[in-house]
């Protein structure tokens, strides 16, 4: 008869849900905490935090500042990365568009009209997350797919040639900068 | 307001990458800029094949970086025997053509293909992972039992 050992037994759960927390700045003053785990999917932010020194005893002391990155991208941006922050890297794809299917949890996050998404791409560069770059990337393709040329210039605002000439002239016209 | 035209080139470039061949082809065709664009990406396609049938069309087969296939074909009615395969791949890097020896089917393979205005003008687009497992094996094995099989389904 064999006996269970006494020995506490702690879930990896557990053990996540006490993460080093880190406080974030948006360029509109609005306050973010991120864990350490979610925080370095951020290429950038990590880098700040180990140029700045940051630890768990000072990380909510020394709120980091992101100027470039506004309140609406910044929630976003911690709800992805707070989602994805124990992802095991993704598998080889031998079609990446085939294969690869958009989870629909982050199909509902980037549900969002076509300026916020641009304006979250760019702040995603900024903050160099790979996985999120490469979902929003995927959904701005998925945007232009079966469209004809013309929706093509609507959904993205891309210029005809004669409205790039156009441009052009005006900008070539116009007085440069004086003194 | 912020768009796709805020976008820098690289970034533009990695969406170009996860689109498929014909998205590609649409935005290539909405101005000078995005011509460039989707040139300077040189989708370089892994494998180009030109077949021709005895009776019906010619089917071009491509293979993207990304393994995406397709599949085009073309009435033998709208074109002349080879010149519009050769117009078709006149900004092909690199080229060369096989004739098989039991058939006299021309194959032509390509790489770094960079995509025409009017390539796709009148022509259908169709992939399949049927068709590509046959298309695969007829390009490594020109056999006429394949051709014969192959065509019965267009």
């Amino acid at each position: 008869m064999s006996v269970e050992p006494e020995v506490p037994i702690v879930q990896v759960e557990e053990v996540r849900e006490n993460p080093v927390l880190y406080k974030i700045i948006s360029s509109d003053n609005h306050v973010f905490t991120i864990s350490e785990h979610a925080v370095k999917l951020s290429k950038t932010l990590w880098d700040l935090i180990t140029n700045l020194g940051l630890t768990a005893e000072n990380a909510l002391d020394n709120p980091i500042p992101v100027e470039n990155v506004n309140g609406k991208n910044m929630e976003t941006i911690v709800q992805f990365c707070e989602r994805h922050k124990y992802d095991e890297e993704e598998p080889e794809y031998t079609n990446y568009i085939r294969e690869f299917v958009l989870p629909e949890w982050d199909r509902q996050l980037l549900s969002i009209d076509n300026e916020e998404l641009f304006q979250l791409i760019l702040a995603t560069n900024y903050l160099d997350i790979q996985k999120l770059m490469d979902y929003c990337c995927r959904v701005i393709g998925d945007m232009a797919k079966d469209k004809t040329p013309e929706e093509l210039r609507i959904i993205y605002g891309i210029p005809t040639d004669a409205e790039d000439d156009a441009l052009e002239r005006s900008a070539s016209d116009s007085p440069g900068p004086s003194g | 307001m912020i768009n796709w035209n805020n976008l820098p080139p690289e970034m533009k470039i990695e969406c170009i990458k996860r689109m498929d061949l014909r998205t590609k082809y649409n935005l290539h065709v909405t101005s000078r800029s995005e011509q460039n664009l989707v040139k300077s990406h040189m989708f370089a396609l892994k494998d180009v094949h030109a077949f021709e049938d005895g009776f019906a069309d010619y089917t071009l087969y491509f293979r993207e970086q990304n393994d995406q296939e397709h599949f085009v074909a073309i009435p033998k009615t709208n074109v002349k025997k080879g010149k519009y395969i050769m117009d078709f791949f006149r900004n092909i890097a690199t080229m060369s053509i096989h004739f098989n020896d039991s058939t006299n089917v021309p194959t032509i393979i390509a790489k770094d293909y960079i995509i025409n205005d009017d390539d796709f003008g009148t022509q259908t687009i169709f992939s399949s992972k049927e068709k590509l497992s046959r298309n695969t094996q007829y390009c490594e094995d020109l056999d006429q039992q394949f051709h014969e099989t192959h065509y019965s389904r267009l």
